[in-house]
C-alpha cells in the first residue's frame, strides 16, 4: 500500500500522513505562539525531498490557512489589535523591500551567505536567551506571590525616547499609548530582517511586541497572526505570479493538518499563563538556533546542493 | 553465472508500483476543486519506437520496454519499466536509462575559517543527464576496460567525461563525485550490478531483461533506454528504445495552471486557504460554544 501523494509542482511524491502530521504540529505552534512556523516548516519540507524554493513558497500559502484559522479564533476572543497590526504590517511591507535591496548589495559584496547565517544565529540566540531568562524570573516572581504581569514599567532611555515622539495614539486592545511611529519603525526593522533571513519574521515580531511595545501576551499572539496572514497572502500571490513555486497539492495536505492544529494551539494559548507561553517559545527559538549552529559547524553529508535551496 | 545474476537480480530492491491506492480523501477534495481536470486519463500508448540498426553482428535488434509511456498523476509514486532484449550467446549485458542532458548549476559547500560549513562556490556542469540508471549482468568492472565503457557511455566515469570540460577547474573536479552522491541519494542516478538477467533465447542468443526503477521525482520527459553487449573486452550498442514520462489528469492541470496562469493560480490558492482556515475556525468555534 502506498500512502504517498504526488506533488505536481514540486515533482516528487511524499507520504500523506507525514505531511498531515507536519502541518498539525506546526499549525499548533502557530496558534499557540502567534508565529507562522515557516522557520520550522521550510527546513522540514526540504528534509523530506521538496526543493527549497517550492517549500518556502508553498509554506507561505499554508500559513495563510493556519493564520486565518488562528486569527478568527483570537478575534472572537477579542485578542487582535487591528490598529497595531495594521501599522506593523505597513512598516513590514516597506522593510521587506528594503531587505531585498540589502541582500542584493550583500550578494554583490560576496558576503551574503555569511551575513544571513550569522544574523539568524545571533538573532535567535539573543531573542531566545532573553525570553528564557526573563520568563524564568517572571515564573519565580509569581511563585513568590508577586504578580508578574508584562508591563512592569521601568523608565529606560528607550521608554523616554518613545515618550517624546509625536503623533500619539491609544491602542485600546493592547492597553498602551504611544506614537504611531513606534510600530511603523519596528515593522520596518522586522520586515527587513525577515527578508534577509528568508522567513516570515513572526518569531522576531512576537518578542518585539512583548518587550518593546509592552503589549499583553495574548493580544500579541492574535495581532501577530493577523499580521502574518496579510504578509503571507501577499507572498503567496507574488510567488505564484513571478516564480510559479506554489504547489497547491502540497498546500492542501499541509493545511488540513495545520488549520486543526492552529485551533487547538489557540485554545492551549488561552489556558497557559503568559510566562509559561514565553518560556515554551524561548525553548523552541533556542532549539532552532542550535540546529542552525550545528548546520554551520558539522560537515554536511553531501558537499553540493542545487541552486535555489539554502 | 546466469544463476548468480538471477539471485542478485531477485535481491534487488522491490520496484514501486506505477499507481497505488492512496489518499482517497485528498484525491476527492482535489476533484471537487478542479472539476475540469477530473477527467484524468492515462495517455494512450505511443507507437512502438523502431529500434535503430545496432552495431551487433547479429543485426538490428528490438528492445521491448513496458510501459513505453508512464502517466504521472496524484497517486504516482515511481515507475518500473520492464526492459527486454537479446545479446549474443556468451556475452554480458548492460541496460542503461538516460534522461535529457542539461546545464546544471550547483553550490559547493566548503569550510570557512576552518570551522564553518557554507556555500563557497558556484559550480557549473555543461551536460548532466537528468537521470542515469544503469543495470548490468555482472559487476561493472568485469564488463570491459574503462576506456571501452567511457566510449560507449556506460558508467559514471563516462558521465563525468561528458560533464566536465577539457580543462576542468578544481571546484568542478571536487564537486562531481558529490553530484553523483546527491543524485544517487535521490534515486535519479543508480548502478544496480547483477540486475540484468540472462536467459536462453532464440538461436544463439541470450535473452537480457531487467526491471528499471524510476523514482517519483523523475522529471517528465523522454528517456533513452539502451542495451549493450560485452564479450572478451569488446562491447557494442545492441538496441535502443524510448520511454516517455508525462504528467496527466489533475497533476498535469495543476502544474500547467501554475506555469501559465500564475496570478490567477495564486489568488485561487489564497482564497482556498482562507476558506479552509475560516471554515475550520467556525467549526471549532461552534464546538467550543457547545462545550461550555
Amino acid at each position: 500500500m502506498s500512502f504517498s501523494v504526488y506533488l505536481p509542482v514540486a515533482g516528487n511524491a511524499v507520504n500523506v500522513f507525514l505531511l498531515f502530521g507536519l502541518g498539525g504540529i506546526v499549525g499548533f505552534l502557530s496558534g499557540l505562539f502567534g508565529v507562522g512556523g515557516g522557520f520550522l516548516m521550510t527546513p522540514l519540507l526540504m528534509m523530506i525531498g521538496i526543493p527549497g524554493t517550492i517549500a518556502a513558497a508553498s509554506d507561505s500559502n499554508q500559513i495563510v490557512a493556519a493564520s486565518a484559522s488562528g486569527t478568527i479564533a483570537h478575534a472572537r476572543a477579542g485578542s487582535v489589535d487591528f490598529k497595531m497590526g495594521g501599522l506593523l504590517l505597513a512598516g513590514g511591507l516597506l522593510g521587506g523591500s528594503l531587505g531585498v535591496v540589502l541582500i542584493k548589495l550583500l550578494r554583490r559584496a560576496g558576503e551574503a551567505n555569511f551575513v544571513i547565517s550569522a544574523t539568524y544565529v545571533v538573532m535567535l540566540g539573543g531573542i531566545g536567551g532573553y525570553m528564557f531568562v526573563e520568563s524564568l524570573q517572571g515564573l519565580r516572581k509569581s511563585r513568590g506571590g508577586g504578580d508578574a504581569r508584562e508591563g512592569d514599567l521601568r523608565p529606560s532611555p528607550f521608554a523616554r525616547l518613545v515618550e517624546s515622539l509625536p503623533l500619539k495614539v491609544r491602542f485600546g486592545r493592547s492597553n498602551v499609548t504611544f506614537s504611531v511611529l513606534v510600530p511603523l519603525f519596528f515593522g520596518v526593522v522586522v520586515g527587513a530582517l525577515a527578508a534577509v533571513m528568508g522567513v516570515g519574521g513572526g518569531f522576531i515580531m512576537v518578542p518585539v511586541m512583548v518587550y518593546l511595545l509592552r503589549m499583553p501576551m495574548h493580544v500579541v499572539v492574535g495581532t501577530s497572526l493577523f499580521q502574518i496572514l496579510a504578509t503571507c497572502i501577499n507572498v503567496t500571490i507574488l510567488q505564484s505570479a513571478v516564480n510559479h513555486t506554489v504547489d497547491v497539492v502540497l498546500v492542501l495536505v499541509l493545511l488540513l493538518g495545520s488549520v486543526i492544529g492552529a485551533q487547538l494551539g489557540a485554545r492551549a494559548s488561552r489556558k497557559l499563563r503568559a510566562d509559561q507561553l514565553k518560556i515554551l517559545m524561548s525553548i523552541i527559538v533556542l532549539a532552532v538556533m542550535v540546529k542552525m549552529l550545528l548546520g554551520l559547524l558539522l560537515r554536511p553529508d553531501v558537499l553540493v546542493s542545487y541552486e535555489g535551496g539554502h | 553465472m546466469a544463476a548468480h545474476a538471477r539471485r542478485e537480480g531477485a535481491a534487488r530492491r522491490a520496484p514501486g508500483a506505477t499507481r497505488g491506492p492512496a489518499c482517497l480523501p485528498l484525491a476527492l477534495l482535489l476533484l471537487l476543486l478542479v472539476p475540469a481536470a477530473a477527467r484524468a486519463t492515462t495517455a494512450p500508448a505511443a507507437p512502438v519506437p523502431s529500434a535503430p540498426a545496432g552495431a551487433d553482428p547479429l543485426g538490428p535488434e528490438r528492445l521491448e520496454v513496458y510501459p513505453e509511456e508512464v502517466g504521472v498523476d496524484l497517486l504516482f509514486s515511481g515507475a518500473t519499466l520492464h526492459v527486454r532484449g537479446a545479446v549474443p550467446a556468451g556475452s554480458d549485458a548492460a541496460i542503461l536509462c538516460t534522461g535529457q542532458e542539461t546545464r546544471l548549476k550547483l553550490k559547493r559547500r566548503g569550510r570557512v575559517w576552518g570551522v564553518l560549513w557554507m556555500n563557497v562556490a558556484d559550480v557549473v556542469f555543461e551536460r548532466v543527464p537528468s537521470v542515469y540508471v544503469l543495470c548490468t549482468s555482472v559487476p561493472l568492472a568485469r564488463l570491459g576496460p574503462p576506456e571501452l565503457l567511457e566510449r560507449l557511455g556506460v558508467g559514471f566515469g563516462s558521465v563525468e567525461a561528458r560533464a566536465l570540460p577539457r580543462d576542468p577547474s578544481r571546484d568542478q573536479r571536487e564537486a562531481f563525485p558529490e553530484l553523483v552522491r546527491l543524485k544517487r541519494r535521490e534515486g535519479l542516478f543508480d548502478l544496480v550490478e547483477g540486475s540484468v538477467l540472462l536467459g536462453r533465447g532464440e538461436r544463439d542468443r541470450l535473452d537480457a531483461s531487467t526491471d528499471l526503477f524510476l523514482p517519483a521525482r523523475t522529471p517528465p520527459g523522454g528517456y533513452r533506454i539502451a542495451l549493450f553487449s560485452f564479450r572478451q573486452g569488446e562491447g557494442a550498442l545492441v538496441a535502443e528504445a524510448t520511454a516517455v514520462i508525462r504528467q496527466t489528469g489533475v497533476a498535469a492541470f495543476v502544474s500547467r495552471t501554475a506555469r501559465e496562469r500564475g496570478l490567477l493560480y495564486g489568488i485561487v490558492a489564497v482564497v482556498v486557504a482562507i476558506a479552509a482556515g475560516l471554515s475550520t475556525g467556525a467549526l471549532f468555534g461552534r464546538g467550543a460554544r457547545g462545550a461550555h
